[in-house]
């Protein structure tokens, strides 16, 4: 009977590790179909029962806590799996006549609120117990931003992006200084000229930089570089200024707010790797992109949470289970070739030995 | 193939020329053998945290990086299963050596190592855990695997030496399970974290529960069988090939794309 059932385990692995290995040249996205379509959701279920009956066969697996643990932990990983599935999700949503959403995607736009999310390519939506507000998204880079100043095309230097102070010229040409930040630069007209102004009050913006280039002779020539339009210039003189982006960025932010049954109920900045948790529910930073109007657009991963800790729970099981198996019990105690040899028989049934 | 003139490149071949001379004098003259062996993983050990400075995060991000990890593992791994081998101490240390050689080999002369700024994917405290438990664990099976093949070449009738063998490769797949598992757990936990799932069906993701498949298959048919030493042997060595395509084919090879794609 153990013979026979040991044979099972070693077909089951075995056709679950070729599994895998075609799995993996699928690619992630088909692969995730064949694992979760109907044939292998049966394999997930045999697999559980042999897991299962294996207490039942072997009473080693009930004497020695290390083996249980882990045995116990695959199980719950398992179960886990199986119950935060999208197959079981939408079985409990037929059930419980709800509409929950396993897995979507949120792209907001800074100070929209939304409910929605799309859950697939055919732009399903499914509607959340509650809203989610884009206060702001923005990038962090590598490096700092800097402004390229040229003198009739010919680049002479890079200086920091941030009002400071003059900064001496190649080939003795004289001076350059950002004097003035703007938030969001516009233009009005004041005395039969066109002035520039920061209009802080509008949720526009248009970041941009005044730089003062004073000459060796004292002649002195204003330029502006532009943040979301680099290859538009504006100043006096033969000189011109870009706004330069560092190229590497080191994280993509969105602020968000939960607002639920009209209050802001949970607020956090969210990034890669730092996910925001409300009812069930993760928020992850996905995608982000520019609009035309070079306003940013946040994709936010959603993600029911239905079974994770089940399955971590598992983890925690297994990884115990094979401390105490492999590193506590056994590896400390085979000092000698002999000794090894017996701790082996000792773990062997009798029936085998 | 092409050879890195700067203090890296001079720092990873000096622990190459140690581990060599080591291998090609440690069953002569043990003794000094084993200083040179400490002496190297000191040298690799500054080639190390050098790289650490250069690129100012944990340098564990590409296969240049991961490759010189594995070459600074060899000598502490080597400690560790000194403790519980009861295989001869002068011709693992040779054994150990030669890995070692091997595994800086693709460092000193194949993968770019050119500093690379730290995508915000892999800006995370598990960064360095998960892909440490991996490399540990990847160098307690390549030297389990060893023992195999040391036991598939062995003759039947001695049966000391293919039950050495067999025990030898058995105990340091015991200790590098559990690192292999917690390995492959850390990455779920901060899949978790980073995308969302704790398992993606990533080519990377399923190819490392291959691995873990191929070890755990192992461990039963040792249960199972315990004195068809060729089948374990087999296994041990079908692990290592897994390890090996896990580690190389799948980030190097353009026929899997997926999720961890930076580390290519």
């Amino acid at each position: 009977m153990r013979k026979r059932f040991n044979l099972v385990i070693v077909f089951f692995l075995a056709a679950f590790a070729v599994l895998s290995v075609y799995g993996a040249f699928l690619g992630a996205e088909r692969a995730q179909a064949f694992f979760n379509a109907v044939p292998m959701t049966v394999f997930w279920c045999l697999l559980f029962v042999l897991l299962a009956a294996g207490f039942a066969v072997y009473p080693l697996l009930r004497k020695q806590y290390s083996l249980a643990l882990i045995h116990l932990g695959c199980l719950w990983v398992l179960a886990g799996g199986l119950y935060g599935s999208q197959r079981v999700h939408q079985w409990v949503d037929r059930l419980s006549g709800r509409t929950t959403c396993a897995k979507g995607l949120m792209e907001l736009r800074p100070g929209q609120l939304s409910d929605l999310v799309f859950v697939s390519a055919d732009e399903d939506v499914v509607n959340l117990p509650f809203s989610i507000l884009l206060e702001d998204a923005f990038l962090e880079f590598y490096g700092s931003p800097a402004i390229r100043l040229y003198h009739e095309n010919h680049a002479l230097i890079d200086i920091p992006a941030i009002a400071g102070q003059p900064v001496s010229l190649p080939e003795g040409l004289g001076t350059v200084q950002v004097v003035k930040v703007f938030k969001n630069f516009k233009l009005k007209q004041t005395d039969d000229r066109m002035v520039p102004y920061d209009d802080e009050e509008s949720p526009d913006s248009n970041p941009a930089w005044e730089l003062l280039v004073t000459g060796s002779n004292g002649e002195t020539s204003t330029v502006y570089a532009f943040e979301r339009f680099p290859m538009h210039t504006m100043g006096t003189g033969h000189y011109s200024a870009e706004y330069r982006r560092p190229q590497m960025v080191k994280d993509y932010k969105s602020v968000l707010q939960v607002v639920d049954q009209g209050q802001r109920v949970k607020a956090a900045i969210i990034e890669v790797n730092k996910p925001l948790y409300y009812k069930g529910y993760h928020f992850y930073q996905s995608t982000f992109q520019f609009d035309a109007s070079g306003r940013p657009i946040s994709g936010l991963s959603v993600v029911s949470s239905r079974g994770v800790w089940i399955v971590f729970a598992g983890y925690g099981l297994i990884f115990t289970g094979l401390l105490v198996q492999c590193w506590g019990r056994f590896i400390p105690r085979l000092q000698t070739r002999s000794e090894a040899s017996a701790t082996i028989l000792n773990n062997t049934p009798k029936e085998q030995r | 193939m092409t050879i890195k003139a700067d203090i890296q490149g001079y720092l990873i071949y000096l622990t190459m020329a140690g581990y060599l001379s080591v291998f090609l004098t440690g069953l002569k003259f043990p003794k000094p053998a084993k200083v040179l062996f400490a002496g190297s993983f000191i040298v690799s050990a500054a080639s190390l945290i050098y790289r650490w400075i250069v690129v100012g995060h944990l340098p564990m991000q590409n296969m240049f990086e991961v490759f010189l990890f594995l070459g600074f593992s060899i000598w502490p791994i080597h400690l560790i299963s000194k403790k519980f081998l009861s295989s001869d101490y002068h011709i693992t240390m040779v054994i150990d050596t030669a890995l070692g050689i091997i595994v800086l080999l693709p460092a000193g002369f194949i993968f770019n190592h050119q500093p690379q700024f730290l995508p915000p994917a892999l800006q995370f405290w598990l960064f360095g855990p998960h892909v440490a438990a991996y490399m540990l664990a990847y160098i307690f099976m390549a030297k389990a695997a060893v023992f195999a093949v040391g036991g598939l070449l062995g003759s039947d009738s001695n049966k000391p030496f293919i039950e050495t063998m067999s025990d030898s490769g058995y105990r340091l797949v015991l200790a590098g399970f559990p690192l292999l598992t917690l390995g492959l757990f850390l990455g779920s936990v901060w899949g978790k974290y980073a995308w969302g799932d704790w398992w993606g069906w990533d080519p990377k993701e399923l190819w490392s529960l291959v691995c873990w498949l191929v070890y755990a298959l192992y461990l039963h048919v040792r249960f199972g069988w315990p004195r068809k030493y060729r089948i374990h042997h087999l296994l041990n060595i079908l692990g290592l090939i897994c390890i090996i395509i896990t580690l190389l084919w799948v980030n190097l090879s353009k026929l899997f794309d997926g999720l961890h794609n930076y580390a290519s």
